[in-house]
């Protein structure tokens, strides 16, 4: 009787060891697998920290030599190792703000198209698959279409307006970045617009408003903040967009004096200068300036991204 | 007149706002007309106040042309003067009109006009979408011949060649970058999706987001010092690599957000019925979002296969057909970017064939991911 | 599920039979990178050489230099010899090798001009100084009378990015106007005072041939190849010379010092050209450097060899000046010092 006993105990533990010893192994992959996951995200967080300390690093015999007054400096002479970025900082901004605002009516106009009149159905369709495909065209494209039939339209236009034919500068580039900003802040106004309580609209609508009075009245300042994120992001896109800029804009590191020069005549932009001198910095000074260069960029557009996607993530939450 | 009860309300809600509609009823014609032709002259027939702020703005901007000696602040200034006189004498005389009709119809009237403005602003984004296809197409189709795939380019000053070392060179860097990306890639994101409330998945979610805006320049220059320098050479490895980091948050993203979608009770159900974790996610979870995953995928590739300032300084370029993986190789932007600024007619006509290719792949690309994203939706 | 895993498993076998293949063939292209001045030479002469391929990235002087220093290249090749900084930069001591000598012209982009203008070394500097803004005023009338100058504003495009031919160049314009030399002076790379900028000599060229007031510099042979126009310089003798075969090979005839550096703008010979340089390839003395192997050295040696003897013929029909008798001698001499562990290659 107590050997019946004994030997079903015994087979019963044998059992589950045996079960014992298949979940000690399932959960070791089980957490090597999870683990592994975790690295991947840790991976990430390296990468970016990573980034900035080599930018830091590259730059620190520039950041050493110049201090801040880089930022305001306002010649940039490689001959006489004297490096300001402030020409670089002027075509930057310039080129992202005047692209900002030509583009910010188109991509609203899309925005209110899509989210409030025609939400649905094949026009609208065939206008979101068009931003769409404008966002996918690589921007080497863009800037060779730039340079072969834009700047020719602009240099006959600058010869009617007796202004100096230079046909690349600062002007071209904010079009064709124009062009290339357009579908960020569109995409993004499309969600924010859909986003607006119906009961709000319709409420509205009772009170007699006509459709352009509650698009004005109540989407808009209802969406405001988002809108602002939609520009910012499309801001930090315009910011850093390099190939399409270097060219069409006319490649000079000099400030340029008057109003008409600053607006039609040629420039450089942080990511053009870059692209252009990298690969002929012969001497540490004139390398780690452009890479504090490069740091001013990233610093910038991560700056940008980042409160553009909280306003975002705070307007969805809400 | 008839007022229905819809008008009478908006009567009453006219009548009871902030401003009290007093004074003498202007015409928004004859006030829009005045201010046109005389600027913020015309704007005191509908406003006093108005009127001097804008005539003061104007002579400011006189004084200060003046000052600048700049004709062209001087047009554009007034310019902008007479445009906001004109908007603003506009606005104030509309809100004189005390029949409730009227005022109707005028708002009626602005509500349409508003429409067609919306409606021809916002399609004309396709203009330059396709004014830029036709040229691109026009330009490339004819360079692209049998020979034109299959060469490489001339020296310079001969004809003929082709862009074989680019479309071999893309090829292999962008199936490399793929090979890194894309496991890396969806591991951190179904780790985010998974974990979303912890502090690593809030820091790399962050992360994400810095390396999508980060200007693939950057990128390039930090590979040259990780990559290039060291190792002493360029190579078509560190070109892939630099690629591979501006592929990851396209995909983690898709990855994460087709995760996301996904019901919980899938998941639990499988765990309840003992299968591993890994085993879930990896055959049951991924292969219902298969759909959203592979479409980031496909957008990340389309994206990367354009990029050419990351390959500046890593790929280096390479007039020959290479594959040695090791050392530099030539891509397709970089091949258009270097020959469209060339002053060679023949350079230009291979830039114009590359670009034809290149925007061709990268249009398919885009098309089949939204077609499989319609077709295999998420399954729920 | 099966389909797609299959799919996946035939393009990861296709990538790495094509990685494996394609690596395993052994990669004995040499690289070069450098002067964009005389990238159209080297192109014709590395697609005739058929013992190794040459992988030639014309990414201006300083960038050449700037590769060079960081031993990713095998050769570079600059218009302008090392300075003292870039010497003390090289970890080693480098050799430079006389490849040619050409011609740089300015090129403009004038509607209406018959005949080719007449520019002097002074007026020139102003031009790109921006002290002579418009293709009518006095000072170029003077020294072209009775051509019909359009009032058509100058437009100064100079390169934007290292160069050798900016530094010969502005090595010229440095000894023709003080007032150049004073504000600006000479390097690949300086702080121009006025105009557009272009990516090589490309992009120069490039844009010049289609602005119309456009100035620029650049290699005779770009000019040539792309029909552009080309002024005659005054030369210090006073004569304005046409940039020719003839003129610059004129120019480069000079006794040239056992290191090979010299610099022959502002020429004295009364027929020579006053812009015309030489070009070096750059490598290093000893060629045991970051595990090079001696195969690799030599084939180095033997295509710069190539190129100082039968790669000269490709010279003259590219309008660059074919090196004299004794700048081959002076040449040789220089690549036969090239060492491998110490001991001489060739």
């Amino acid at each position: 009787m107590s050997y019946l006993t004994d030997t079903i105990v015994k087979k019963r533990k044998m059992a589950e060891n045996k079960r014992l010893a298949l979940s000690n192994a399932q959960l070791k992959w089980e957490n090597g697998f999870r683990g592994l996951l975790k690295a991947m995200a840790m991976v990430l967080v390296l990468i970016v920290i990573g980034v900035f300390i080599t930018l830091v690093i590259e730059s620190w015999a520039s950041i050493k030599a110049l201090g801040v007054g880089y930022l305001w400096g306002k010649v940039w002479d490689p001959v006489s190792n004297v490096y300001g970025a402030y020409p670089f900082l002027v075509g930057t901004l310039l080129t992202s703000f005047i692209a900002l605002l030509i583009s910010i009516p188109f991509s609203y106009a899309i925005a209110i198209y899509l989210g409030e009149y025609n939400p649905k159905g094949w026009l609208s369709d065939l206008l979101k698959n068009t931003v769409e495909l404008i966002a996918a065209v690589p921007s080497v494209i863009y800037g060779f279409w730039a340079l072969s039939v834009l700047v020719p339209m602009i240099r006959s236009l600058e010869i009617k307006w007796q202004i100096a034919p230079y046909g690349v500068g600062i002007l071209t580039s904010s079009l064709i970045l124009a062009v290339m900003v357009i579908p960020y802040g569109a995409s993004l106004g499309i969600t924010l617009i859909r986003m607006t309580p119906s009961q709000l609209k319709e409420g509205a609508y009772a009170l007699g408003a006509t459709r352009f009075e509650v698009i004005r009245k109540v989407v808009t300042p209802y969406t405001r903040s988002g809108l602002f994120a939609g520009v910012l992001l499309s801001l930090g896109r315009a910011l850093g967009e390099t190939m399409a800029v270097t060219m069409v804009i006319g490649n000079t590191s000099a400030l340029a004096h008057t109003f008409k020069d600053m607006l039609f005549g040629p420039g450089n932009t942080m990511a053009s200068v870059i692209a252009n001198e990298f690969t002929e910095a012969d001497h540490t000074e004139y390398l780690s300036a452009l890479i504090e260069l490069g740091l001013v960029l990233f610093c910038v557009t991560v700056i940008i991204n980042i409160i553009g996607k909280r306003i975002i993530t705070r307007f969805s939450n809400n | 007149m008839e007022f229905s009860n819809q008008q009478n309300q908006s009567l009453a809600m006219q009548q009871s706002v902030r401003f009290t509609i007093s004074g003498k009823e202007k015409n928004m014609v004859a006030a829009f007309f005045l201010s046109l032709i005389l600027g913020p002259l015309g704007l005191f027939y509908s406003t006093t106040v108005g009127g001097i702020v804008m005539t003061v703005i104007g002579g400011l901007i006189l004084l200060a042309s003046k000052l600048t000696e700049s004709p062209f602040l001087l047009k554009w200034g007034l310019i902008m003067v007479w445009i906001v006189s004109m908007i603003w004498s506009y606005n104030t005389a509309k809100k004189t009109i005390k029949n409730a009709e009227k005022r109707l119809m005028f708002r009626n009237a602005e509500s349409l006009l508003y429409k067609i403005l919306i409606f021809i602003l916002a399609f004309a984004i396709t203009i330059p979408l396709i004014v830029i296809l036709v040229y691109i197409i026009k330009q490339g189709v004819t360079q692209v011949n049998w020979h034109f795939l299959t060469h490489v380019p001339a020296p310079v000053g001969e004809t003929g060649g082709g862009i074989l070392n680019a479309l071999v060179g893309s090829f292999l860097m962008v199936i490399m970058a793929a090979i890194v990306s894309i496991p890396i890639g969806m591991a951190a994101g179904i780790y985010l999706s998974e974990n979303a409330k912890t502090k690593l998945a809030h820091y790399a979610g962050l992360c994400v987001d810095i390396l999508q805006g980060v200007p693939s320049i950057v990128v390039g220059i930090v590979i040259y010092f990780w990559i290039v320098k060291p190792v002493g050479t360029f190579s078509a490895v560190s070109g892939s690599v630099a690629l591979a980091i501006m592929m990851l948050p396209i995909v983690i993203r898709s990855t994460e957000q087709t995760l996301k979608m996904l019901p919980d009770s899938l998941k639990e159900a499988a765990l309840s019925l003992g299968v591993p974790y890994h085993r879930v996610m990896l055959k049951v979870i991924v292969p219902c979002g298969f759909s959203g995953i592979l479409s980031g995928i496909m957008l990340s590739i389309a994206r990367v296969v354009g990029e050419t300032a990351p390959l500046i300084f890593t790929a280096f370029g390479n007039p020959y057909l290479s594959g040695a993986v090791t050392k530099p190789m030539e891509s397709l932007p970089h091949l258009i970017f270097t020959y469209a600024t060339s002053p060679y007619d023949e350079w230009h006509n291979l830039a114009w064939g590359a670009s034809f290719i290149l925007l061709v792949f990268v249009l398919t690309l885009n098309i089949i991911t939204k077609v499989i994203t319609r077709k295999w939706k998420v399954q729920l | 599920m099966k389909i797609m895993k299959s799919i996946k498993l035939a393009v990861v076998a296709i990538a790495a039979s094509f990685v494996a293949m394609t690596a395993s063939a052994q990669d004995n292209t040499l690289l070069g990178a450098g002067s964009t001045f005389v990238y159209p030479l080297f192109s014709k002469i590395f697609s005739q050489y058929s013992a190794s391929k040459v992988n030639y990235q014309s990414i201006g002087s300083g960038g050449g230099i700037l590769q060079l220093t960081n031993k990713t290249v095998d050769f570079g090749d600059s218009d302008a010899p090392l300075n003292a900084d870039q010497t003390a930069k090289m970890s080693a001591p480098v050799l430079h090798i006389p490849m040619t000598s050409g011609a740089v012209v300015v090129t403009y982009n004038v509607p209406g001009l018959k005949a080719p203008l007449n520019l002097t070394g002074k007026d020139l500097a102003d031009i790109f100084l921006g002290k002579i803004t418009s293709w009518n005023s006095a000072e170029i009338k003077a020294a072209n009378k009775g051509v019909n100058l359009p009032d058509l504003p100058i437009v100064v495009v100079h390169r934007s990015d290292g160069s050798g031919t900016s530094f010969i160049f502005t090595d010229y314009l440095t000894k023709v106007n003080p007032d150049w030399a004073k504000r600006v002076g000479k390097a690949s790379a300086v702080n121009w005072p006025a105009g557009l900028g272009g990516k090589g000599s490309e992009g120069v060229a490039g844009l010049v041939k289609q602005t119309p007031g456009g100035i620029t510099y650049v290699e005779l042979a770009y000019a040539k190849q792309n029909n552009m126009p080309f002024a005659n310089i005054q030369n210090k003798s006073g004569k304005f010379i046409t940039p020719t075969l003839e003129a610059t090979t004129l120019a480069s005839n000079v006794s040239i010092p056992e290191d090979s550096k010299v610099s022959i703008t502002n020429t004295d010979n009364p027929k020579g050209y006053p812009i015309a340089s030489f070009t070096w390839a750059l490598i290093y003395k000893e060629q045991d450097y970051n595990s090079r192997s001696k195969a690799r050295a030599t084939e180095l040696l033997k295509l710069l060899w190539y190129n100082i003897h039968q790669g000269q013929a490709q010279c003259a029909p590219l309008n660059y000046a074919p090196l004299s008798k004794s700048a081959v001698k002076v040449a040789e001499k220089i690549l036969k010092s090239a060492t491998y562990q110490g001991k001489p290659i060739l």
